[in-house]
């Protein structure tokens, strides 16, 4: 359906369109539009609605029209169209070649008064494309319902975000997003779950989770050994490094860090966190520690080694390595020590510290996706110094360990980080700030600010190389009926539910039996 | 006499002259009740612009336009417009126009005498495009209304066309009104224009003008002269001329004020505004034909500053002259 004509515009500056709507409502801001030029159909995004001011509007606003007609596009059409139009700005995105469908940037505009027509799911075939490992998310804004793909494949070779304030559906985009890396096996997925989001059910929403739907390839460990469901989390002693304390610690004075790899260097045969509470003056001596500041590192640590998980015993991380050497994918459950800033910060380090080494030193074979949610508790600014996170971002697509970042203040997250990520997946965020952080580096930074500054909940502008082009999608109802058709399919989830079926009557035969 | 006291004594003069006919016709104004299927209407209207002018020659093109209007519950919903674009050189000196083709030395001679003959002679041309469009939209359309800007009379009659519009309004079924945009008739015999008189007057309706007026003019008009008010909102009453179904006013006034319905101007209709706007846009046409004029008459061996020389306003004064100097400077030091 025609909605306007070109009236001016610029390459730079996007196409400025008179619209014939009678009501200008019909558009939103990053709905998809097609302008049909010459030798082009330009898909563009509508960036603004306008109203323009109008004499003629300032002289009769105000008026009382009782029966007569109130003027209006739809009531008033003169010999140009309605006599009270509105305007859109459009900002071509891509350039669809009208014989051959080829796609190109956007280097050009279309004549004076090129229409300008909703877009159709023909002209969206034409740009999106379906892959082997693609996957829909939901579906585009703006036109009859069509289920944008996203390819997994090139989404996980490189860092990717999730950007959005809280309550925008960050989480549950997530759980698409993995279940979509575990439907197509394009790698492993290991997952910071800070409050218990990606399990089986949801401990905040109750939504089903990772293992709900795969079952036999999602292992959850869990540092709360309250949970009897999961496989405890055991961080050997004998693991931890200085670095670890460092960021666990937190503020640290300079001659507590100096202690700290002192005591590291001649811990002989100890663990480091043993080492610290066995270390005395007497034995390093007065040159290399100081009776007070030994003193406040060791009651510092007290907290440390009161936590459950560090304990001698079997250390989780080469189980958790050797479950995604067969493929499976892991959730990090953290209980209720998820707002233990000491405690996840401590933990996640110490896994980064082991992954980084295990990809970049050895090699694995096996990609493994590495989600953080609320990821600038790992790359805030001032932390990102002490963690191994920043350099997971900068170095390792290379070595098959990605990281994705969820986050509600990408303010928060660290710059050089941020510069890493080929791909973002943008929802509602209201702070100026954040929205500039959250886009920073993207092409046609403005319109995009403004789109995410308007968007609702559960509505994503998906930006990077693992789409066409940059699109706004309506995240689909996170509900067993799509997840099946959309995402894992039907077929596997008979099986998966089949064998759970099988084993559940094989609890009810034994409890009868016994 | 200060100009205080002056002004006073002038303004009582004033009010008391007002009612110096005794004894005027009363009024009998009757209601207007709004067609509920308005008929389709027609609008026509016209304008002209100056472009260049040579000695006592003015070069100028003028415009009549014509847009058909459906009128539903929705709104006004125009079809294609029709648009004349013409040229015309006019003179203003006998040597010049005798050489000149018979149309041009009838327009000559319809102008004689005005003050400002050039414009006059453009505007009778402006009027005869309408007049001729007026004519070919009434033959090729049926069972419409077809609004004229300005009333049904024929100043100059050897020019007009009027009688041809009414004859093929009839023929066609065609309902034929002029509507005056401003009208200074005094038909009711009172000091102030009609207009104003009817002003005091509430509501809708509409009131034919005494047949005495009507007997002056004999001859020259080719409707029924009225004054209406077509929306109880209208800020003003318009004098309309009625071609057609002279014999059913009720059935002209409903359809017509079917029309004047708009939120925009109620009480005008809004068709004769796009009718007009779509005439004036002949303005925004002078650009390009400036360059055709510059372009032409190099070709012709005129050099640049005497061609530009000649460049003139809408209205026909050059662009550089005298007075224009003045008016700006009084503008500028107010
Ligand atoms: N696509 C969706 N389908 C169904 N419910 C959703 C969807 N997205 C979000 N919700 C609901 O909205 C609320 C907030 O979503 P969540 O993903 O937890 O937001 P965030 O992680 O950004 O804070 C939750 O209750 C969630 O169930
Ligand atoms: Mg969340």
């Amino acid at each position: 359906m025609k909605i306007g004509e070109v009236v001016a515009g610029s390459v730079l500056g996007g196409l400025e369109v008179k619209l014939q709507l009678d009501n200008p409502e019909e558009l939103r801001i990053g709905y998809p539009v097609i302008v049909e030029g010459k030798t082009y159909d330009f898909y563009c995004l509508v960036e603004d609605i306008v109203n323009q001011q109008l004499d003629i509007a300032e002289r009769l606003a105000g008026s009382d029209y009782k029966d007569a007609l109130v003027p209006g596009a739809g009531t008033h059409e003169g010999y140009g169209g309605p006599i009270f139009y509105s305007k859109t700005l459009l900002r071509p995105i891509q350039l669809i070649e009208k014989e051959s469908g080829e796609l190109s940037q956007p280097q050009t505009i279309p004549p004076y008064f090129s229409e300008a027509r909703h877009a159709a799911r023909a002209d969206v075939e034409h740009i999106y494309e379906i892959t082997e490992t693609s996957v829909p998310l939901g579906t585009i804004r703006g036109i009859e319902p069509y289920y944008v793909h996203i390819d997994f494949t090139r989404l996980t070779e490189k860092p990717f975000a999730i950007f959005g304030r809280t309550g925008a559906g960050k989480s549950i985009l997530n759980k698409l997003i993995c279940l979509s890396v575990l439907t197509k096996d394009v790698g492993s997925v290991l997952i910071f779950d800070m409050v218990g989001e990606y399990g089986v059910y949801s401990r905040a929403d109750n939504t089903k989770g990772l293992k709900y739907y795969f079952p036999e390839r999602v292992e959850i460990f869990s540092i709360d050994p309250k949970n009897q469901e999961a496989r405890p989390f055991i961080i050997d002693p004998r693991e931890i490094q200085p670095e670890d304390l460092i960021v666990a610690l937190q503020d640290l004075r300079p001659a507590m860090v100096d202690t700290i790899y002192a005591i590291h260097q001649r811990r002989g045969e100890k663990d480091l966190v043993t080492a610290i509470q066995d270390a005395t003056v007497e034995q390093l001596g007065e040159a290399l520690v100081h009776e007070m500041s030994l003193n406040a590192l060791k009651r510092r640590m007290a907290r440390l080694t009161r936590l459950p998980f560090l304990r001698e015993g079997k250390d989780a991380f080469p189980q958790m390595m050797s479950l995604v050497r067969q493929g499976k994918s892991i959730v990090l459950d953290f209980g209720e020590f998820g707002g233990d800033r000491s405690v996840y910060l401590f933990i996640a380090n110490v896994l980064a510290h082991r992954l980084y080494d295990l990809y970049t030193e050895k090699g694995e074979d096996r990609r493994l996706v590495v989600f953080l949610e609320e990821a600038h508790k790992f790359l805030d600014p001032e932390v990102a110094p002490y963690t191994r996170f920043s350099q997971l971002a900068r170095e390792t697509r290379k070595f098959n360990l990605i990281l994705a970042l969820v986050d509600q203040r990408p303010t928060r997250v660290d710059q050089e980080v941020r510069s890493q990520l080929a791909n973002r997946f943008v929802l509602s965020l209201k702070e100026q700030a954040d929205v500039q952080s959250a886009l920073a580096g993207v092409q046609d930074v403005g319109m995009w600010e403004k789109i995410v500054g308007t968007i609702p909940p559960r509505v994503v502008a998906v930006i990077g190389d693992a789409i066409r082009v940059p699109t706004v999608i309506d995240i689909m109802t996170y509900d067993d009926a799509n997840v099946h058709e959309h995402v894992v399919g039907r077929a596997k989830v008979t099986e998966a539910e089949l064998e759970r079926l099988a084993r559940k009557a094989d609890d009810i035969f034994r409890t009868g039996a016994g | 006499m200060t100009v205080r006291e002056e002004l006073r004594a002038e303004l009582s003069r004033m009010i008391r002259y007002r009612e110096t006919r005794p004894g005027a016709t009363s009024l009998e104004v009757r209601s207007i009740r709004p067609a509920e299927t308005p008929l389709d209407l027609v609008a026509i209207d016209g304008s002209y612009t100056f472009l260049w002018n040579l000695g006592s020659m003015w070069l100028a093109v003028a415009r009549a336009a014509a847009i058909p209007y459906a009128l539903t519950e929705r709104g006004f919903h125009p079809r294609r417009p029709e648009i004349v674009d013409r040229a015309i050189m006019v003179s203003t000196w006998d040597d010049i126009v005798a050489k000149q083709d018979e149309f041009h030395q009838r327009l000559f001679e319809a102008t004689r005498g005005s003050a400002e003959q050039h414009k006059d002679m453009v505007n009778e041309f402006r009027k005869h495009l309408e007049g001729e469009l007026a004519v070919k939209v009434a033959r090729e359309t049926e069972g419409v209304v077809i609004a004229l800007d300005g009333s049904l009379a024929a100043v100059p009659k050897e020019l007009d066309h009027l009688e041809e519009v009414v004859g093929a309004c009839e023929a066609n079924g065609n309902t034929l009104v002029g509507v005056s945009k401003d009208s200074l008739l005094h038909a009711f015999g009172r000091a102030m224009p009609d207009e104003q008189v009817l002003q005091s007057y509430a509501g809708m309706g509409y009131v034919r003008v005494p047949k005495d007026f009507e007997q002056r003019q004999r001859g020259l008009l080719y409707g029924d002269v009225y004054f209406a008010r077509l929306h109880p909102q209208s800020p003003k009453w318009f004098r309309v001329d009625i071609g057609t179904y002279k014999d059913d006013p009720d059935f002209v006034f409903s359809h017509l004020a079917a029309h004047a319905r708009s939120g925009i101007s109620p009480g005008y209709p809004f068709p004769l505004i796009e009718a007009h706007r779509l005439a004036v846009l002949v303005r925004q046409i002078r650009e390009p034909l400036e360059e055709e004029i510059l372009k032409e008459c190099g070709r012709l061996g005129l050099r640049v500053h005497e061609v530009v020389a000649g460049l003139t306003r809408v209205e026909g004064r050059r662009r550089g002259a005298f007075h224009e100097f003045l008016d700006q400077l009084a503008r500028d030091v107010k």
